[in-house]
């Protein structure tokens, strides 16, 4: 289910790799923006392909600012493995940084396991944000009964959109939406409840390209 | 077998023995031929297409020199990478004729279109301005900050003050730091009583140099030292003479000897080491500050010190080090002139205190001046070689792609390299401000295309 989680399919979210076909232009929808700064969107409703797909992998520091921004933690308080060491500290030179006593002077290109220390830094986060809000109070989880395993329309679009608006900026599609609250019965099926599903919801948003991508 | 040898078998004096025979080509004139020209670059050392191409047409090689000039005009005519240009019209037109001249997919041409989000085929100010935020403050825009965005009567605008600000911020302060591991290439631990020098002095001065409004020159000139009071604060500060004994032991030279990044104690501890030539300490500075890497053979402008001796342009070898032997000569004509400058300057002193120190009367039995070369014009010692050097459209590129590369992830792509141009030009013919610059650099298609 984690896996399932990690690379489900959020409308609209592109390939992760640039390639010739990849569609650039992302999920990223400034609510109340302008069609395009420089005109008019034309009348179609699916976005045009774009040729340059030169999107940039985050590095460290900026995947630790913005779970902290969103999530409303210390540096300290985003990811520790074993509880023990700083994860963005650990992973740096997975993640893009560079590392005098490693002898890495330049950032290398991202190989196999940043995914894994990617997803590893946002699903703490996301968890360390819950158990803080469980001991209140709540900064980011609200409006959710955790323990529960009812989940109404309302909350769960209540949730998803204060979550988006944290985590991308912006207001989620109804597409969006519908598919994260497609989650809810599988996490319940599994045993989980309304904690559960926010902080996996939490996990895939902020594990989607359009998260870790500019 | 020995054909396969040979095949591999990289040939120093190759680049000038190619720029003998191309003298007008742009890659010569801009002391950029190297390997690549006919070896693929990563991995291990096998010819690229137009390499293979003139193996074939090389013979016998009995005598390579001789034979090279020869094959590269056997070969002019044929078209080794297939790209549809032979190789004689790449040569000419400065780019490489045996691989990478096709258009990258990133390069295919698009019509201006408007998505809802960001528009296509140009310079888009949302995404532009969405980038910024992200490289120069290291996060995402808030939810609030982008509503305010797209509510700017001048997105364009907000992308220049964006900038301006996140330049203050204290994410740049630690990516200029970074940028900086890139060429002190800082190893071990620092700390001001260490023999082998303290690196962070050189990163102060890094960080110090590329921001505000100031002449990257600094970097290769400076007689100042850089401190950070209060410490870790960011607050960076020069100072023309040390202050304490502390200071005194971590940079011993006085302020008429010192040369920017080159002569901190870590640098000379590092790469000057115990050799009279301090071939090491200029190399790593060739390349990390004039992005040319002698190892590459790149920037080879030859001086031939034993002329009518040897049958190939051959170094003096002044410390008996077989330099002159052909296959050293290669690179050894430009490396020994480069550094013959800088022999005053001391390395590491295990029985006393000169590490770091600049001496009258170092290595004197050896090289009496310190006269030598750069780009094959000729300096009479340091403060000429950083004038020279500093003042090349080597430095300017170098400084530029540095951040370019940081920035983006990547080296320009063929359709950017007239803007990459247009950047450093800027960059040189205005007092090398870094931080005008990343004002330029923004506002290309390369940043901010979608």
């Amino acid at each position: 289910m984690w896996w399932w989680l990690a690379c489900a399919p959020v409308p609209g979210d592109t390939s992760f790799a640039p390639s010739e076909t990849a569609v650039v232009v992302d999920t990223e929808v400034p609510a109340d923006s302008a069609p395009g700064e420089t005109g008019e969107t034309g009348g179609s409703s699916s976005p045009a392909t774009s040729t340059r797909a030169d999107l940039k992998l985050k590095r460290w520091r900026q995947i630790s600012l913005d779970l902290q921004g969103a999530l409303e933690l210390r540096d300290d308080q985003v990811c520790n493995e074993a509880g023990l060491y700083d994860c963005a500290t650990l992973n740096v030179v997975t993640l893009g940084g560079v590392s005098s006593d490693n002898g890495v002077f330049e950032p290398l290109e991202p190989g196999a396991t940043a995914g894994l220390a990617m997803e590893r830094m946002v699903l703490q986060a996301c968890w360390n944000r819950f158990r803080q809000d469980l001991e209140g109070p709540a900064l980011v989880y609200q409006n959710v009964a955790h323990g529960s395993t009812a989940l109404t329309e309302g909350e769960g679009e209540a949730w998803l959109t204060a979550l988006y608006r944290r985590m991308l900026s912006r207001d989620p599609l109804d597409e969006e939406v519908a598919a994260l609250l497609d989650l809810h019965p599988s996490v319940v099926a599994s045993g989980g409840d309304n904690g559960d599903w926010e902080v996996l919801t939490c996990f895939a948003v902020g594990t989607s390209t359009e998260a870790l991508t500019y | 077998m020995w054909a396969l040898v040979l095949t591999a078998w990289a040939r120093p004096t190759a680049p000038a023995v190619f720029c003998e025979t191309y003298e007008d080509a742009p890659h010569c004139a801009a002391g950029e031929t190297s390997c690549s020209e006919c070896h693929v670059v990563e991995g291990p050392p096998v010819t690229n297409s137009y390499g293979s191409d003139l193996v074939d047409a090389l013979g016998s090689w009995t005598d390579f020199d001789a034979e090279l000039p020869a094959a590269l005009v056997a070969i002019e005519g044929d078209d080794s990478d297939g790209d549809g240009l032979d190789n004689r019209a790449e040569i000419d037109a400065g780019s490489w004729p045996g691989s990478g001249d096709e258009v990258e997919p990133e390069c295919a041409a698009q019509t201006l279109t408007d998505n809802p989000w960001y528009g296509l085929g140009g310079w888009d100010a949302a995404f532009a301005w969405k980038r910024v935020m992200h490289d120069f403050c290291g996060r995402r825009p808030r939810y609030e900050e982008v509503q305010a965005f797209a509510e700017s009567a001048d997105p364009a605008a907000e992308v220049t003050t964006l900038l301006e600000a996140c330049l203050q911020s204290p994410y740049w302060d630690e990516i200029l730091w970074e940028v900086g591991y890139g060429v002190v290439n800082p190893l071990g631990q620092g700390g001001d009583i260490n023999i082998l020098g303290n690196y962070e002095w050189d990163l102060r001065l890094f960080a110090y140099a590329t921001s505000g409004d100031r002449d990257a020159g600094d970097l290769l000139t400076a007689s100042y030292l850089v401190v950070e009071e209060p410490a870790n604060s960011g607050v960076f500060t020069p100072i023309d003479e040390v202050r304490n004994d502390g200071e005194a032991y971590a940079q011993p030279l006085a302020p008429e000897h010192r040369y920017g990044l080159i002569t901190t104690r870590y640098s000379l501890a590092m790469r000057v080491m115990f050799s009279d030539v301090p071939r090491n300490l200029v190399s790593h500075y060739y390349r990390e500050l004039l992005g040319l890497d002698l190892a590459l053979s790149e920037g080879l402008f030859p001086i031939d010190e034993q002329p009518g001796v040897y049958h190939y342009p051959a170094p003096a070898d002044v410390d008996d080090q077989g330099v002159w032997q052909e296959e050293c000569a290669g690179c050894h004509t430009t490396l020994d002139p480069l550094a013959y400058p800088w022999a005053r300057y001391n390395g590491i002193d295990l029985s006393g205190d000169t590490t770091g120190t600049w001496m009258s009367d170092r290595a004197t039995d050896v090289l009496p001046t310190t006269d030598g070369y750069l780009f094959g014009e000729a300096v009479s010692g340091p403060a000429e070689w950083v004038e020279v050097a500093v003042a090349s459209d080597a430095f300017a590129e170098q400084i530029t792609r540095l951040f370019w590369e940081y920035l983006l992830q990547r080296g320009p792509f063929s359709c950017e390299e007239e803007s990459f141009e247009a950047l450093w030009t800027d960059f040189r013919d205005a007092d090398r401000n870094v931080e005008q610059m990343l004002h330029g650099l923004v506002l290309t298609e390369a940043y901010g295309r979608p």
